[in-house]
């Protein structure tokens, strides 16, 4: 479990997080979603240990990340967005790093790069920026950890890869571990993600469930404009529209219109799902 | 679990270290190994050209190619080898691997202070040894005549009323001096984000500039007029003890200090 409690931290004297307060359940893959800026990297390497909170706590399993103890950082695992080119093969890489991990799984490893077309026995430093992210997914995902932080794992991935990685993701975590991506391409990963983290300045506008959203907002994909809406899209043959879901009707969350709704609609937004 | 030092897992996280270094620094490693052999190429050439025939290296060429390649690996081998760890993408990587910040702090130790030094030393002879017996106009291996020299140091430094940890004068003496000069570097590497070595040298002048100030200060505030009584009862064994005492002394505590700085800067990076 991940506890934060009231966690602040600054860069100089810019403010990136302010009084922030969440919990982590898990068996989870939470979606970590904010403008650019907002600190949703900040947080994810402050979760991980790799910056030290300027006030609050954050906890995993009790212990604070921050002191980087074995024991803990064998249950974390954290692909940043930008990975390192080494000059050696991928099966080198994941041979001698995988080996600090105790749930590192080689076959996992060569069996998702099989998958991601990717070939293991290229040099990383050889390999295209696609196949080098698909190369620290696939090692990711075989470490096999309770943890698993990942800051826009889509980026730079072609089509196809992105829904390699959907399937990836859905197949090769196991039920109990707690994930969380950060990301700007919402749509790579609309049906995977649950619950939704919506970071704003300072503060968390939403963490909530994809069940719990679609018990308060409605969103309605008809071709009739509304008045009252949360917000509004035009579409090609249509409207995306959110509503508040007064009769209780059910929906399917479309998250870039969420995500806007949210931004025009903060305090209204905060207030319901904080209740 | 331990969280401070596993023996196995210490084993592990050096196998990866030194696989490491094998991918960043190996091929530099080598090329400065193979020195003698550069040296003995441009002799050739320039004997050629300007005189028409093929003279032996000279010795002290040969010397002074030695201390350049020590130089060189000082200078440049933390910077290649923990030089990224201020890098985020790969310090992120390294700070994430399930060791304690002390297996990698050892880990960094042992590989600068001891694998380092043993690599390059180790290409650098079988190159100058090969070169010794298979070309004859390179000459006498120079690591050859280091040892005879070293060895003639052992059997007489007594008779010098030379105690052991000597530096400079013995293997423990050499071996200090080399972690002097690359510890700095090392701290440098993972304090610097960039021009890690000019900034590490820019300090390095800086603090000895300020020691002298200190020293002159210090030197200057002492009562020398009982001094010329001092040096008549001083005999040559107790100088030699007390130079010897206080040289060894200063470099364990440098040494020391460098270390106990290198162990609280990997303890702290963030990212």
């Amino acid at each position: 479990m991940v506890e934060i409690k009231n966690l602040s931290f600054s860069y100089g004297s810019t403010s990136v997080l302010e009084n922030i307060s969440l919990n982590l359940e898990e068996g989870r893959i939470y979606g970590l979603l904010g403008e650019n800026g907002v600190g949703k990297t900040t947080l994810l390497t402050l979760l991980c240990g790799l910056k030290k909170a300027g006030q609050g706590t954050v906890c995993i399993d009790g212990c604070d990340p921050y002191k980087r103890q074995p024991s803990l950082l064998q249950s974390v695992y954290y692909l940043p967005d930008e990975v390192m080119p080494y000059n050696q093969t991928g099966t080198r890489f994941a041979r001698y790093a995988g080996s600090f991990w105790p749930g590192f799984d080689y076959d996992k490893f060569v069996s998702i790069m099989k998958e991601f077309e990717t070939d293991p026995e290229k040099k990383m430093n050889k390999m295209s920026a696609g196949q080098l992210k698909k190369t620290y997914i696939a090692f990711a995902l075989a470490c096999n950890t309770k943890y698993l932080f990942m800051d826009e794992p889509t980026n730079g991935l072609d089509i196809p890869s992105k829904a390699q990685f959907r399937k990836a993701v859905g197949l090769y975590t196991s039920e109990d571990s707690t994930i969380v991506i950060s990301t700007h391409q919402v749509r790579d990963l609309e049906n995977i993600i649950d619950p939704i983290i919506i970071l704003d300045r300072c503060d968390v506008l939403m963490n909530a469930t994809i069940e719990e959203i679609t018990e308060k907002l409605f969103f309605d994909y008809g071709t009739t404009l509304h008045q009252g809406a949360m917000y509004s899209e035009q579409l090609p043959g249509g409207f995306i529209q959110v509503l508040m879901n007064t009769e209780g009707l059910e929906s399917k969350v479309n998250i870039e219109a969420l995500f806007n709704a949210v931004h025009r609609h903060k305090d209204l937004i905060k207030g319901m799902f904080n209740k | 679990m331990n969280n401070v030092f596993d023996i196995k897992r210490f084993g592990r996280y050096l196998a990866y270290d030194l696989n490491n270094a094998r991918n960043t620094f190996g091929v530099s490693a080598l090329t400065i190994g193979l020195l003698p052999l550069i040296v003995l190429f441009f002799n050739t050439l320039f004997g050629l050209v300007f005189t028409g025939s093929v003279p032996e290296v000279a010795a002290p060429v040969k010397m002074m190619i030695l201390v350049f390649a020590f130089i060189i690996v000082a200078i440049s081998g933390p910077v290649k080898l923990y030089g990224h760890l201020t890098e985020r993408r790969s310090g992120s990587d390294w700070l994430m691997i399930p060791a304690s910040s002390f297996e990698k702090f050892l880990s960094m130790a042992i590989m600068l202070c001891i694998v380092l030094p043993i690599a390059v030393l180790g290409l650098f002879s079988i190159c100058d040894l090969l070169l010794s017996w298979i070309v004859p106009v390179y000459g006498d291996s120079v690591v050859r005549q280091i040892g005879g020299g070293l060895s003639q140091f052992l059997t007489n430094g007594n008779d010098l009323g030379i105690v052991f940890l000597t530096p400079g004068g013995t293997i423990a003496g050499t071996w200090m001096s080399w972690c002097m000069c690359v510890l700095p570097f090392a701290l440098g590497a993972i304090i610097f984000n960039k021009g890690k070595a000019a900034k590490t040298i820019l300090c390095l002048i800086g603090l000895n500039m300020l020691l002298s100030l200190i020293a002159a200060i210090v030197f200057k505030s002492f009562d020398f007029s009982n001094f010329e009584t001092f040096l008549e009862n001083l005999t040559a064994e107790k100088a030699s003890f007390w130079v010897n005492f206080l040289i060894n002394a200063i470099y364990l505590i440098v040494i020391g200090g460098l270390l106990t700085a290198l162990y609280f800067r990997v303890r702290t990076i963030k990212h």
